[in-house]
């Protein structure tokens, strides 16, 4: 049986199921009779206390990873807290109660104050204050802590929601997936899980309860599903699978350094999303060619009004100056759709996808649009920054578009303030029209940047969140394929001009063929693909998938284009695939 | 009591990192230490409190230190926040 969740990513497991329950037993609340009591009661949780932030300080120390580190030492700051430890004081003061209720309704307090703000990011470490304070009952109780060392065999941990201090420690080797019913993708559990690069996959429904502790469990978190009841012909083709994933993991490291090039040395460019400051270092690290798609929405979301104008300058450029002199391409806000924020009035929408969205709202609302064009055009001072539009769909919008960054320009230049005169302009192709119209469009722009996601949805009309019909959204789609060698096309022998795609289909092993086949120039994937691709692409010759390329435009339905790829994957990866 | 106005500088605002660095350099001096922030006052002890501040880049502070080491408490955290990452 198959259950679908969200994808953390990091890779396939294989293992068996061992059910973490976090649950703290129901505990009555004790009544302190005497003044000694309730000075002895204060004494002991001051020693609780001190012990729990002993063992951070201990964990921190041993600590195998930077997040790791930094997560017990949030821990051991938070617990440091003069205030905390003064209210669970009063508390046991006030109510004549034992420490463990003292402890509970302070730090359920804090962590409900945490998730009141509207910040993502708070609201998840409000379950890091639950962490902390189940760990400080165990330690009230004497409770061990769950012991993870003394698995001998591969394992899959499951849980209504894993806390992250199960991952603290450094003896969890046997631990090959993750699986949990809660926890985004921020959480501090996924965080720890891409950094210990354990598979895992979150959001699956009373998972917990459905499966029995010591099944064997199949972890596919590169696509986001688990799978029990496995058969024998299945265990063997998944071992296969985990295998050539492996060889694959452990070839990248030395392609870290080298250039982006197919196997008869065609030079092309891969470069990384990137969507929150965490990214950056990860794609620092992996060594990318560059941002091929910064999506500015996270510095919109979760506040009240709008950003100045000097703050987002200061994040594009801080970008900017990281990446020294590799390119930055900044998409201008892409809100609407299924992002909302509450300073921006989109109104009530019957199709929100296919309603005021993205450059559509931009352009309606000028001065709100130039505040982040004035700030994308300083922060080009500082580094090799381009502006990208994303939902283009006429040559009217671009046109317009341009009129207001013009007008951005002006500003700047009346006020002497320093930008880059020949920054580059480029669009997403992600509306059918756009695609069939590119050779107009091309005209206007400086590159092409092809989003997949949407392009399908749009082409296909197709949501691919909805289960019933998800199946008709595939890269393969000899339509979707169509208009895609259409938008390449466009940019034929068009000087210092380029397309490129951002979107999960750059980084799909059997589609990367595909593109490579039909002249793409980039791949803009996310941060953790960016070393895989850049070793499949390094094994494609540019001249033979040309030829694979003119035999898929033959092909006529999508399951066909898959299989044949398939087979060209196979010969094309060999051991790898 | 010693005062100062800084701009955050790092991209991250005062969330997350940055945040418990301060605190934990704020936790080394005698001094209280208070962080002014849209008119409210934030105890830079307090990694709640600090967190909760939502303090982004490009904001204006003014850091107030009172106590026996205010000056080099007021220097170093004055220098931590108007540095920004690495």
């Amino acid at each position: 049986m198959k259950y679908l969740g969200n994808k953390v990513g990091n890779g396939l497991a294989l293992g068996k199921v061992y059910i973490i329950n976090t649950k703290i037993p129901e505990l009555k609340a004790k009544k302190l009779e005497t003044l000694e009591e309730v000075a002895k009661e204060k004494e002991d949780l001051k020693e609780v206390l001190d012990s729990v932030v002993k063992d951070y300080e201990e964990l921190e120390i041993n600590a195998v990873s930077d997040d790791i580190k930094q997560l017990c030492n949030f821990y051991k700051i938070l617990l440091n807290s003069k205030s905390l430890i003064t209210s669970m004081e009063e508390v046991i003061d006030e109510e004549k109660c034992d420490k463990i209720t003292a402890i509970t309704k302070v730090m359920k307090r804090k962590a409900e104050e945490l998730s009141l703000v509207d910040n993502a990011y708070l609201k998840e470490r409000s379950k890091d204050i639950e962490d902390v304070t189940n760990k400080l009952i165990r330690k009230a109780l004497g409770i061990k802590e769950v012991d993870l060392s003394t698995l001998t065999e591969d394992t899959i941990l499951v849980s209504e929601e894993i806390p992250p201090s199960v991952l603290l420690s450094n003896n969890i080797g046997h631990v090959k997936g993750i699986v949990s019913e809660i926890g985004g993708k921020t959480s501090h559990v996924a965080i720890l899980a891409s950094t210990l690069g354990i598979p895992s996959v979150f959001g699956i429904k009373e998972i917990s309860k459905t499966l029995t502790d010591g099944e064997l469990i199949y972890v596919n978190g590169n696509e986001g599903f688990i799978e029990n009841n496995l058969t024998d012909t299945n265990i063997n083709a998944i071992k296969e699978k985990i295998k050539k994933e492996e060889l694959l993991k452990a070839s990248l490291v030395e392609m870290k350094d080298k250039p982006s090039l197919t196997k008869d040395n065609k030079s092309l460019e891969i470069t990384a999303n990137a969507g929150d400051l965490s990214e950056l270092d990860k794609l620092l690290e992996v060594n990318s060619d560059g941002i091929g798609l910064f999506r500015t929405e996270f510095l919109f979301l979760n506040r009240s009004t709008a950003p100045e104008e000097d703050y987002l300058f200061n994040v594009y450029k801080t970008f900017a100056e990281k990446l020294n002199g590799k390119p930055l391409i900044i998409r201008t806000l892409d809100i609407g759709g299924d992002k909302k924020c509450p300073y921006i009035d989109i109104g009530e929408e019957q199709n929100p996808f296919l309603g005021y969205r993205a450059i559509r709202y931009c352009l309606d609302n000028k001065e709100f649009f130039k505040v982040s064009l004035r700030a994308i055009l300083r922060a080009s001072n500082y580094g090799n920054v381009v502006i990208m539009y994303p939902m283009i769909s006429s040559l009217e919008e671009v046109y317009k578009a341009n009129e207001i960054l013009d007008e951005a320009k002006r500003e700047l230049a009346s006020k002497n303030i320093a930008f880059n005169k020949n920054i580059k302009v480029g669009i997403m192709i992600e509306v059918p029209s756009a695609a069939i119209i590119s050779d107009i469009l091309i005209d206007e722009v400086d590159f092409f940047s092809i989003g997949t996601n949407d392009l399908i949805q749009y082409t296909v009309a197709v949501d691919r969140l909805n289960p019933t019909v998800s199946n008709l959204y595939s890269f393969y789609n000899p339509g979707v394929i169509r208009l895609i060698k259409k938008t390449i096309d466009s940019c034929l022998d068009k000087k210092d001009k380029f397309v490129g795609m951002c979107g999960e289909m750059a980084a799909d092993p059997l589609a990367i063929i595909l593109l490579v086949g039909l002249g793409l120039h980039e791949f803009s994937v996310n941060a953790s693909m960016v070393l895989k691709v850049k070793k499949l692409i390094s094994m494609i010759d540019s001249k033979e998938a040309v030829l694979i390329a003119n035999k898929v435009l033959t092909l006529k339905t999508a399951k066909e284009v898959e299989a044949y790829l398939e087979m060209c994957a196979k010969r094309i990866y060999g051991k790898y695939y | 009591m010693v005062k100062k106005d800084v701009v955050v500088k790092s991209v991250s605002g005062l969330h997350a990192r940055p945040g418990s660095n301060l605190v934990e350099l704020a936790l080394t001096f005698n001094s209280d230490i208070k962080l002014i922030h849209n008119g409210s006052s934030i105890n830079a002890k307090e990694i709640l409190e600090v967190m909760m501040g939502n303090i982004n880049c490009g904001d204006k502070l003014t850091v107030e230190v009172d106590g026996n080491d205010e000056q080099k408490a007021l220097d170093v955290i004055c220098e931590y926040i108007e540095k920004g990452e690495e």
